[in-house]
């Protein structure tokens, strides 16, 4: 199972078909699909109050639904099982609790560019967070070339 | 003798309505050739306008100070707030107002005090100048933000910062003109006249909006009824806020038309626009598009037509002063008043690149216009009228011309022009799509009722269906190559299906078909769905540079919305 993680209300595209890719690519015995977790961390989203954060939740769920769904016709996945997350917060909380809950996975960290909102400097920053925090490996996915 | 002098006004009458046809026919021209030569519609009418100065009594327009306030003022502004979403705007209120408020007030003082002392302008005058001259103008940057298609949060920042220091602006000249026709000042008193006129006008335009957008919208579904009801707003607004103390009794007291028009285009274009009809929008869209570019050309036309290059050149010191203190000062005010946001609201950040096109984009135009000729001798002495009538043309023409030719270089150097050549070579592959689709209905349309013979019609369905799939395949292949353009295109077709879902939810309630109380809660249910496709939106276009340096995890996550499809 991977764990794609996303933050800042983003998904880039190019990552999410790698990640995808890597779901794909994974043995049936440790279970192949892919778990999407988009957190509206609070570095971005901490201003809004929690009727619109829900409103936005939904609408950010209803686009990385349909993201997914037409990254798997794309890499022709149709059987893969996928499942979208939306969680508030701090990342590195939001997969420690996603973990906990749903089972070990393979960790992504995915969008965005920047990681401007994710409460550390750099992507591999926040990497080196989350590898202290849980078990499972943790790697920073490489945009699928085109 | 009378029938002399009506003839005399006839011909007057006849001489302005020719002056305005050829007006008219030189924007027109402009706007092609500009269009063409992909140089900037507005600066080319300035340009255009020096030109046609020399047509002499032919395009003379008298038109007065006052004219250009209240007559093409409110529908600029009316136009502009009525497409700036309240969401985008509540959410930058606070770099927005810092730069309205804090900014126009510091610009104005700032830029009196240089005068002052540097010129020996008196306080008041100098003051005059400073406030005038503290009004931005938006309009010819939020066209190449349009057609660059950079970000919106940028265009959010500068349209809303120009909306409400024309408003701060106009209310300090007022006052700085009241002292120099020597009424008593004092900062005390000139404070509280400034909230009283300035929420006067805000607490008009509300309540007008409202009644408008949230009761008259909301019962009438007439294209036309509610497009010239806007249009009523636009300029009622504007004439009760100036007029409200000769209707009370109080001919001393006026509040700010200008902020009036403002809040009545924001309520009505955030509570208004979503008691309409698709038809009723789309009618409104075009109604305004063709006013603002018809009051657009005759803004610019007429400060080409007004402002005289010798004039410049005798007074080119006091010019140059003026115009290194409005830089200096625009640059102080937006790089620390963005400092300062970032401090009060981290979260709203406004990227380094953002500040540059925000402080070259200060561009100056009809408001400083419009103020500097209501500036009159009798007030402020013969030379010193025209000292600053000089210098305000002077930073006008400076900040459209250079400035303004020179914006569409910075925004792609700063890497905000977002319309890249694999975007539009998407929207060429839809765009055919559409095209081979229209195409392919009216054939069949013509062969089901035999006005084709049925074998030629399928023939060319079939040939139109090729072409259909041709495109559809280039369009997948593009979007392989290029998945950057998936999120944006899902965005947008998530706008336009809850644009469909309003037009059907109105359809079922004109039928009769659903309640109107379930009606309004659903329709206030997509409105907030779309104000939050529009943050989402606004977050997901990410900070263009990287982020300086680490800041501490924050809170615990908490569960939200999930989901299994």
């Amino acid at each position: 199972m991977i764990l794609y993680v996303s933050w800042g209300g983003s998904g880039r595209a190019a990552s999410v078909r790698a990640a995808m890719s890597r779901a794909l690519a994974q043995e049936e015995s440790v279970g192949r699909g892919l778990r999407y977790l988009a957190v509206l961390d609070d570095g971005s989203f901490a201003d809004l109050d929690d009727n619109t954060l829900d409103l936005v939740a939904d609408e950010l769920r209803w686009l990385l639904e349909a993201q997914l769904e037409l990254t798997k016709r794309q890499l022709d996945a149709a059987d893969l099982i996928v499942e979208v997350l939306v969680r508030r917060g701090d990342v590195v909380e939001a997969v420690v609790d996603v973990l906990g809950e749903r089972g070990p996975a393979e960790v992504l960290i995915g969008a965005p560019v920047t990681p401007a909102g994710s409460g550390y400097a750099t992507v591999d920053d926040l990497r080196q967070a989350l590898a202290g925090r849980v078990e499972a490996r943790v790697s920073v996915v490489e945009p699928l070339p085109t | 003798m009378i029938a002399l002098l009506l003839a005399a006004e006839e011909s007057e009458l006849i001489r302005q309505e020719t002056a305005a046809v050829v007006l008219l026919a030189i924007a027109a021209g402009v706007a092609v050739i500009a269009k063409r030569l992909r140089f900037p519609y507005t600066v080319a009418l300035v340009l255009a306008g020096f030109g046609a100065s020399t047509l002499g009594d032919l395009v003379r327009v008298d038109v007065s100070p006052d004219l250009i306030l209240a007559l093409l003022v409110p529908p600029l502004l009316f136009e502009a707030t009525l497409h700036l979403p309240w969401a985008k705007l509540r959410a930058d209120l606070v770099p927005v107002l810092l730069l309205a408020l804090v900014g126009t007030t510091v610009g104005t003082l700032g830029l009196g005090a240089l005068v002052h002392y540097a010129l020996d302008i008196p306080w008041a005058a100098a003051f005059a100048f400073g406030a005038l001259i503290s009004a931005t103008d938006p309009v010819a940057v939020i066209a190449f933000f349009k057609s660059l298609g950079t970000p919106k949060r940028l265009s959010v920042l500068v349209e809303g910062e120009s909306l409400f220091n024309d408003a701060v602006a106009v209310v300090a000249f007022g006052l700085a003109v009241a002292a120099a026709e020597g009424e008593a000042f004092t900062l005390g008193g000139a404070a509280v006249d400034f909230v009283v006129v300035s929420a006067g006008g805000l607490a008009v335009g509300v309540i007008l909006g409202y009644v408008v957008g949230e009761i008259f919208l909301s019962r009438v579904d007439d294209p036309l009824i509610e497009t010239s009801t806007t249009l009523a707003l636009a300029y009622g607004s504007f004439l009760l806020a100036e007029e409200a103390g000769s209707i009370i009794g109080e001919p001393d007291l006026h509040f700010s038309g200008i902020l009036a028009v403002v809040s009545a285009g924001l309520v009505v274009g955030t509570v208004g626009l979503r008691n309409t009809s698709a038809s009723t929008r789309l009618t409104l869209e075009h109604f305004w598009a063709l006013l603002t570019f018809l009051v657009n050309s005759m803004v610019f036309l007429v400060i080409g037509l007004t402002i005289s290059p010798s004039d410049l050149t005798e007074e080119l010191g006091a010019v140059a002063i003026a115009l290194v203190g409005v830089l200096v000062v625009r640059i102080a005010l937006v790089y620390g008043l963005a400092e300062l946001t970032e401090r009060l609201v981290p979260s709203r950040r406004i990227p380094m690149a953002f500040r540059h096109v925000m402080t070259w984009g200060g561009l100056r135009g009809a408001i400083s216009l419009a103020l500097v000729l209501t500036l009159t001798a009798d007030v402020v002495g013969v030379e010193t009228e025209r000292t600053i009538r000089v210098m305000s043309f002077g930073v006008v023409l400076f900040t459209l011309i250079i400035q303004g030719t020179t914006m569409t270089g910075l925004i792609r150097r700063l890497g905000l022009s977002g319309k890249a050549d694999n975007e539009l070579a998407q929207q060429r592959h839809q765009a055919r799509i559409a095209m081979h689709r229209a195409g392919q209905a009216e054939i069949g349309r013509l062969g089901a009722e035999g006005v084709l013979v049925a074998d030629m019609a399928d023939a060319i369905g079939t040939t139109y269906q090729r072409g259909v799939a041709r495109e559809s395949a280039a369009l997948r292949d593009h979007f392989n190559a290029h998945p950057e353009l998936e999120v944006a295109m899902l965005l947008q077709a998530r706008r336009d299906a809850l644009v469909a879902e309003q037009t059907a939810l109105s359809e079922v309630v004109r039928t009769g078909l659903i309640d109107t109380e379930v009606a309004a809660r659903l329709g206030v249910e997509l409105n907030e769905r779309q104000s939050a496709l529009d943050l989402l939106e606004e977050r997901w276009e990410s900070d263009p540079e990287p982020s300086t340096g680490p800041t501490a995890p924050t809170s615990a996550s908490t569960a939200a919305e999930e989901a299994s499809p």
